[in-house]
Formats: C-alpha cells, structure tokens, sequence
C-alpha cells in the first residue's frame, strides 16, 4: 500500500479553495479525483476550454421517417400508406415535394429560420430489423455484420480527449443506463443522471466512506474502483449544484424529454466543459394503432427541441451547441394492417443549431418499392458522424469510423 | 500483470500443496466459485481442501425447475404456434404479436426464477460456471424471440458440464435458440449464412486469428441443412444440405457438423481457447503469458477436452492460489447483487421488472448481452452509473420495499412469497441494533469476515470511527456501518 495522495496537497488545496460546490468531502479522502491526479501526471494546466458541445437525442423504437418528413407529391407515399397516409393540407410544408408532420409546427418554424437541418433517407447497408442490434450498430457505428465494443462517442474521447483533465464528464447521459455510444476503451469520466423529475441518484452520502481509506496500489482494480467512486461523488455534487442554480429562460414542456434538455441547458450554461449530452425519447415502435401515438411522441419531440434552442439562445449559448436525432431505423413504407407500421430501414436524421449550412440534405428515398418492400438508404449515417466529428469537433474521423465516408453539408 | 516471480508454467498448474491449504485459500477458492464468502461455506471447503471443495460445489448439477409462469403458459404459446398455419395476413399478425408478449412474459419471469435458483448456495456455484458457458457460447433474447428455446438452451449447458467441450459444442451448435440467434436456419446449399461457422470459430472455440475466410465459407457450408420451425423444433433437411466436398483446415472431405467441430478440435488453438477464457473470467481480466495457457491447454487436450478436468485442475492449482491473484477481480452485477442476497440473508424482490431492472441499472441483463461477444467485465463494469446503481440496491435493501411502486401482480407475488416464507426484503433491523450496540473493532471483524475476501478489518475499523457518532441511535449506528462497509473497493472485489 502506497500513501499516494500526499503528493497532492498543494493543488487540493488550491481545488478546495476555489470549488464553490461543498466538495469539502475531499478533504478528508485519501484519493484525489481524477482531474487533480490526471493534471498532475500531465503536468499541464487545464487545457483550454474548447467548448463546441454535441447534444444527441436518440428516438428510440424506430421513428417513421415516412410520416414524419411526408412525401406528399409522391402518390407511392398514398398507395403504401391508404390509412396512416397524411393529407396534404394538414402538413407544414417544406417545399413542393416535403411536409412536416402536423405536430411538428415548431420544427418547421426551426426549419424556416435555417436552424433545423433534415438528412433525409439516412441508413446503412444489409440492414439489421432487429432493435437491439440495429441500435448498437448505429451506437458503435459499426458494418451491419461487425461487431463492436466501444461507441463511436467513446472512440472520439479516446482519440481526442484524453491527457485534458477536467473535474467535468466527457459524457454525460439522461437515464440510468449508459448508453453504448459512450463506451470506450480508455478510462473517461462518464456520467449518468436519473432521467425522473427532480430524483436525485438516490442517496450517495454512504459512498463516502468509500474514498476514505488508505489508497492502495496504483494499478490495482481496489485504487481504480476508489478513483471511479470518488469521480462520481464529486460530478454528482457539481451536477446537482449546478441544475439546481440554473433558472431557464424558457417554458419547457412537463416531458420527459422536455425535463431531460432542460437540465442540458442548465448544465452547458454553468459552463460544465462535458462535450457529448444524451438523451434518449422512446416509445417509436409503432405496430400498432401508431397514428395518435406517433402525433403524441413529435408532439414532445418538437416542442421540447424547440424550447432547448430557445433557451440556448436566450442565454447565448446557441453557437456552441449542436444537436443530432438519430433512430435504429425507419419504419416500413407500406403500412400493416393493424394500423400501425413494422421494421423498416432508411429514415431522416434531424441536426439543430444556429451554424447550420444548409437545410435540406441527402437525396429522398425511392418509393416507387412493392407491398412489405423497403427503402434504400441514400446516406450512410457515419457520413453524417463524420461531418459532425471533423467540422465540429475539428478532429479526424477515419481512426474513429474506421473508414471515409462522404461528409454531409450542414455544417461549413 | 504476472511478473518474473511467478511460478514457472510447468508447476504453475500442479495442485496446492496441503500444507497452503487454509482459511486464506480457502476463502480465495469460495469467493471465485460462488458469490460469497458466509463464514459457513468457507467451513465446508476447509474440511475438504481444493478438490474435495470443487466436488461439493460441482460434483453434481442438479437441474433448475422449470419456471412455473412459462409451463402455464406453454399450451397457449404452442396452440397459437399451431393456429398460425391457417390464419389469414390479420390473424397472423394478431397471434404473432401476442406471441411476442407471451414470451416477453415468460422470458421475464424465467430470468427472476433463474436469479432465484442461483442464490440459493446449493447451486451458486453450478450457475456461476453456466452463466461463463452462456457468456462464451452466447445467444440473447433480443435475437432468439423464443423463451422455450433459451430455457431449452441453459438446460444444455448444464447436462454438458460433467462432459467434454467438443460435446458441448455439439449440443449447443443445434438447439433452437443457436440455430435462430446465429442464423443456422438461413443456411442452405447454393446460399450459404456464414454467421455461425465464423462465430463458432472466432468466439466459441479458436479465437481470432486461428482459421482463414476460406475455413469460414467451407464450414458454413459443412453446416447447411438446419432448419427450425415455430415450435422450437431444430430439424436436418437433406435436400438443404451441401452434399459436396469441402476443405477445412486443410482436410478434405464430405463434412457435416459433427465431423466439422471434430476438425475444430484438432487445432492448435482450440487446446487454449476455453482455458483462456476461463483464466480471464475466474483469476485475472488481465489474462496470463501464453505459456501457460499453452500448458494447460496440453494438459486439457491429453484429457479429452474434459470439462471437469479442467475446472478441477484449474480451481486446485498452485497458480490460481497466488496471492497476486487475490481480492483484484471486480465482481459483475450477477456476482454483486446475487452476493449481496447471500451475504445479508436476503430473499430475491418477487417482482421480475423491479428486480432485473435493478440488475440492469448495474450493466448486466439475463440472456441478453450486449452482442454476440459477451461482456467483456473486468473494469467494464464500473462507472459513475453503475456504482450509483450498486449504491441504489444497497438503499433499497435497508428499508421497507417500496409498496407505493408496485403493481397488482407484483403485490400478488409479494404474499405469496409472505406465505412461502420467502420474502426477507429488508435487513433484519434486530441484527442491525446487535451490530449497532457491539465496539466498533468488533463490528469490523465481523463485516470484514462476512464481507471480504481478505477479512483484515483494520482499515475498516478506521472507517467505522469516522462513520458513527455516539449521537445515532443503536440501529442507526448499525445501518451507517454496514452501509460503509459495503461502500469499500473490497466489497466489489473477489
């Protein structure tokens, strides 16, 4: 057993001092969190704050594209869809060809003012029905027939955010589950929050006496454990302090989704250096009956979007925040005949922002396809990744994609 | 990582000698094997010493009873199955998605009756070893459907541990749940599905590396014919299988799959796949040299590709003994939370949503990995959500159960398990005031005894003195120190 902490107290001292948020708890523990322990080995100071932030909104279960962006010139759309086909006058139209969904009015307006970007028929080859696993080729980015044991996000953080300390999570995650985008083969600080209103993590005041002992050996799985607890407490003391200061400019829908980028925006605006948020909006497995639970679920979907660009905007923080859609899969183009749509492929992904470059991308999916039939996708989603990664985050995506994809025009 | 003290591989794998046979071995030996270190199986495995131990803990397997919910459910899953053969596109669709919900159902309520049988200590052990077997030859419900079929599938596991490995293989190879996970029914003569000739050889027997494409494409074609129908019935059709000759691994001949995991066998690699595999889950996420695990492998290839050979050798050697192995393998959710049950004398929550979500907040889900390679575990299981989730049962189990939070069914099943006898859901607050009234040096010798596998307790004591102020009540003062005790790095390793 080592006393490796007696190394530290210069610059714990200097933390205490300044942390703002009752971390006097580190005092008395024997382990120093990990940005302390990471600047010192770095032997840098805290890396500039580079403060594009990525803001991903996974739409669980398979959206329709199909009725959420409405072909509506194209008469296949009416032939595939005799029941669930939306009529022309209800839509909010994008131009000649394309409406939005009758719930999606605020979308729209987002999408008229050039700060919602649609990619339309966004998939990838030999497509997989499964949710699950389409769900993790699309979290791993991985071919249909690879498989991968780390995240895309979790591979950009092991490309380009290591040797950064900072007491803030790289990646920060709405729910109780982490998600697979952010698995990594690095050790990052990653942060879960409980997705219910108002419920804290359950109480972690017990956890404490978790970093009080002695440290133990440095590379033993005993030190990394008190580190991971210690990483915890203290972005879970910072996090709550921080959404509990946070006043929004904006009314945010009493959602699920709506709470959940409410406390985004609270977090981005107290300056936490986190790069990647997600946020997960399900229930889009629509078999059944989907009409009115489709308008209900882009109901939440649009207006919880669009009083988080608000609220970004409000606290001018619009141009450091991107935020990306992204679904396992569309829907079938034919309907069932239980109302309702199965398994399909291609859908559109949405991009939100006020650097956007341009509206409308991608080429729309061919309809022209038989009863049961499905699309093809257009575009392959790791271009989109890519886009994101090299225009955004300004770093390489080929080590992280494992490949070149064709960027998508969004973002300048 | 091993370094230059480490035994030499050829002693490496000889038994422990009698005379290091003792309380500290003895409890390493328990907390790998099982879930936990009760200071009553550690006595039963002191009397015996390394492989009498193993014998009492996997001697023999007793069989899990079927769970009752999916029996009575089975008529109606199987007279659906049968109405499906004259229902119109409409009926179809109906019968198929109150399939789905059925075995949703059942593949629930089998997951809580599983979790059930392994925490009882008279099959820890056994179900420990299973759900290696189910991470190494892994197939998931999201990608079998079919609960019948998994059961099926756990049931193989368990008859082919007193047997051979290639034995294994084979019952595993087709059952339904493989043959529907890995797409073996999609394989046929003229359009092959290679998902399972290069699963069997990459993840289930040889490793990357140790074949080539072509060994792939031949297999799979060595493997066509198979075929399942909706009732879970794995059939050969001749007229499906690819008759002609194939060349794998540089023999050629007219292969089928028993011939197929034959020749699997006789590679090199196959001698150190499993022993590898079982050095990363039972001793060290790190992995051992390759020496010796090519030892190992020689030992286990001279007997036959033994299991029980191998598990015993495995579990009695010198190696697995050496104390730089100790106290540093992080424990997985099944190990920490079935553990946990055990060590605080606790029933499983009767209420499979509660108590697998539980289980799934800490990163792990019943027959459900996240992909066709298993967990990978070790550090992978620890992060900011996944301690809070551990933290979350260790809450749970000191108060009352949330009864506002359940649901009709599950208050149901809660007296019903009253009745049973079976519902210890909470700590027994009696031995909390006990441990609440005890010096705190005592207390800390017996948490650290119940808990750890090492059971030093000085530093807990430490812990202790600055948890408890003499302002808390007896069981305060209890519950504040077990609670601490359980937030220690130790209590997550084995």
């Amino acid at each position: 057993m080592s006393t490796d902490s007696s190394s530290y107290p210069k610059t714990r001292r200097e933390f205490l001092k300044q942390s703002t948020c009752g971390l006097g708890f580190i005092a008395f523990s024997t382990v120093a969190p990990s940005f302390i322990t990471q600047s010192l080995r770095a032997g840098a100071p805290i890396a500039e704050k580079d403060r594009s932030i990525l803001v991903l909104i996974q739409l669980a279960g398979g959206n329709d594209g199909l009725n959420t962006v409405v072909p509506y010139a194209d008469d296949n759309y009416y032939r595939l869809r005799p029941k669930l086909g939306l009529k022309q006058k209800q839509l909010h139209k994008l131009n000649d060809q394309l409406g939005f969904h009758p719930a999606c009015g605020k979308m729209h307006g987002l999408f008229e003012d050039g700060k919602l970007g649609i990619i339309q028929n966004v998939g990838y080859p030999n497509p997989n029905r499964s949710h699950f696993r389409s769900m993790e080729i699309w979290e791993t980015a991985s071919d249909s027939n690879d498989y991968l044991t780390d995240g895309w996000v979790g591979r950009y953080f092991d490309n380009a955010c290591s040797g950064s300390p900072s007491p803030d999570p790289a990646g920060l995650n709405i729910g109780n589950e982490l998600p697979d985008a952010f698995l990594s083969n690095q050790e990052h600080n990653i942060f879960s929050l409980q997705g219910n209103q108002g419920r804290r993590n359950g109480n972690l005041n017990g956890l404490l006496s978790g970093v009080k002992g002695l440290s133990y050996k440095d590379d033993s799985n005993a030190n990394f454990l008190q580190h991971t607890l210690m990483d915890t407490l203290v972005t879970e003391r910072r996090v709550l302090e921080k959404i509990g200061n946070y006043r929004s400019m904006e009314e945010y829908p009493q959602t699920r989704l709506g709470n959940a980028l409410n406390k985004v925006a609270g977090l981005i605006a107290s300056g936490m250096e986190t790069r990647v948020y997600f946020v997960s909006h399900g229930g889009f497995d629509t078999h059944a009956n989907q009409a009115l639970r489709h308008k209900d679920l882009l109901t939440q979907l649009s207006d919880a979007m669009h009083a988080f660009q608000s609220d970004l905007e409000a606290h001018a923080l619009q141009d450091q925040v991107l935020t990306m859609t992204f679904s396992e899969f569309g829907r079938r183009p034919s309907e069932n005949a239980s109302g309702g749509t199965d398994h399909g492929t291609a859908a559109p992904q949405f991009v939100m922002g006020s650097q956007l470059n341009k509206s409308l991308l991608g080429q729309a999916p061919d309809l022209s396809v038989g009863i049961n039939k499905d699309l093809k996708h257009s575009t392959d989603f790791r271009s989109v990744y890519g886009t994101v990664l090299q225009r955004w985050f300004e770093t390489d995506p080929e080590p992280i994609l494992g490949g070149k994809f064709p960027p998508v025009d969004f973002l300048a | 990582m091993p370094d230059s003290n480490l035994l030499a591989p050829v002693d490496a794998w000889l038994p422990l000698p009698k005379a290091e046979w003792n309380e500290t071995t003895g409890r390493h030996l328990a907390s790998r094997l099982g879930y936990s270190v009760q200071p009553d199986l550690v006595e039963a495995f002191l009397k015996g010493g390394p492989k009498t131990s193993i014998k009492i803990a996997l001697g023999s397997i007793n069989g899990m009873p079927q769970p009752e919910m999916l029996v009575g459910m089975m008529e109606e899953i199987e007279a659906s199955v049968m109405s499906l053969r004259e229902a119109d596109e409409i009926e179809k669709r109906e019968i198929r998605q109150n399939l789905r919900k059925l075995n949703r159902t059942g593949y629930n309520d089998f997951a809580l009756q599983w979790i059930r049988f392994a925490r009882n200590p008279a099959n820890s052990c056994q179900e420990k070893l299973t759900l290696f077997f189910q991470n190494v030859w892994v197939v998931a419900f999201a990608g079998v459907r079919s609960t019948p079929a998994l059961l099926d599938y756990q049931e193989r596991i368990r008859r082919s541990i007193g047997g051979t490995y290639p034995e294994m293989c084979k019952h595993l190879a087709v059952s339904p749940a493989m043959v529907r996970y890995l797409n073996l029914n999609q394989n046929r003569k003229g359009s092959p599905n290679e998902n399972f000739a290069r699963e069997l050889f990459e993840l289930f027997c040889l490793g990357e590396g140790n074949y080539t494409e072509n060994d792939i494409k031949e297999a799979a074609r060595a493997l066509t014919g198979y075929v399942v129908n909706q009732e879970d019935e794995v059939r050969f059709i001749d007229r499906r299988h690819d008759n002609s000759r194939k060349t794998i691994f540089g023999q050629t001949g007219n292969f089928g799959l028993e011939e197929l995991i034959d020749l699997v066998f006789k590679q090199p690699a196959a001698d150190e796949f499993l022993p590898r595999e079982l050095v990363r889950a039972y001793l060290t996420e790190d992995g051992l040299p390759d020496q010796y695990i090519a030892e190992l492998g020689t030992q286990w290839k001279a007997a036959g590709f033994s299991i029980p050979y191998l598990i015993s050798t495995f579990f009695s050697s010198r190696l697995f003994y050496d104390e730089r192995f100790r106290d540093n393998l992080i424990k997985s959710p099944f190990h920490y939370y079935l553990g946990l049950l055990q060590d605080l004398d606790l029933d499983v929550f009767p209420s499979p949503r509660l108590t697998t979500n539980m289980i799934r907040s800490m990163g792990q889900a019943f027959f459900n990995p996240p992909n066709v390679r298993g967990w990978v575990g070790g550090r992978h299981w620890i992060n900011s959500a996944t301690l809070i989730a551990r933290n979350r049962l260790v809450q749970s189990v000191m108060n009352r159960p949330p009864m506002g939070q359940l649901n009709a069914d599950e208050k149901a099943a809660l007296e019903k398990a009253v009745e049973a006898g079976e519902a210890r859901l909470q700590v027994d607050p009696g031995w909390l005031t006990r441990l609440g009234k005890m010096p705190l040096d005592e207390v800390a010798k017996d948490l650290a005894a119940r808990l750890y596998t090492n059971p030093d307790s000085r530093q807990l004591e430490g812990i202790l003195n600055e948890t408890v102020s003499p302002k808390m009540s007896d069981r305060r003062k209890g519950v504040a120190c077990l609670i601490a005790a359980l937030a220690q790095p130790a209590y997550h390793l084995c």
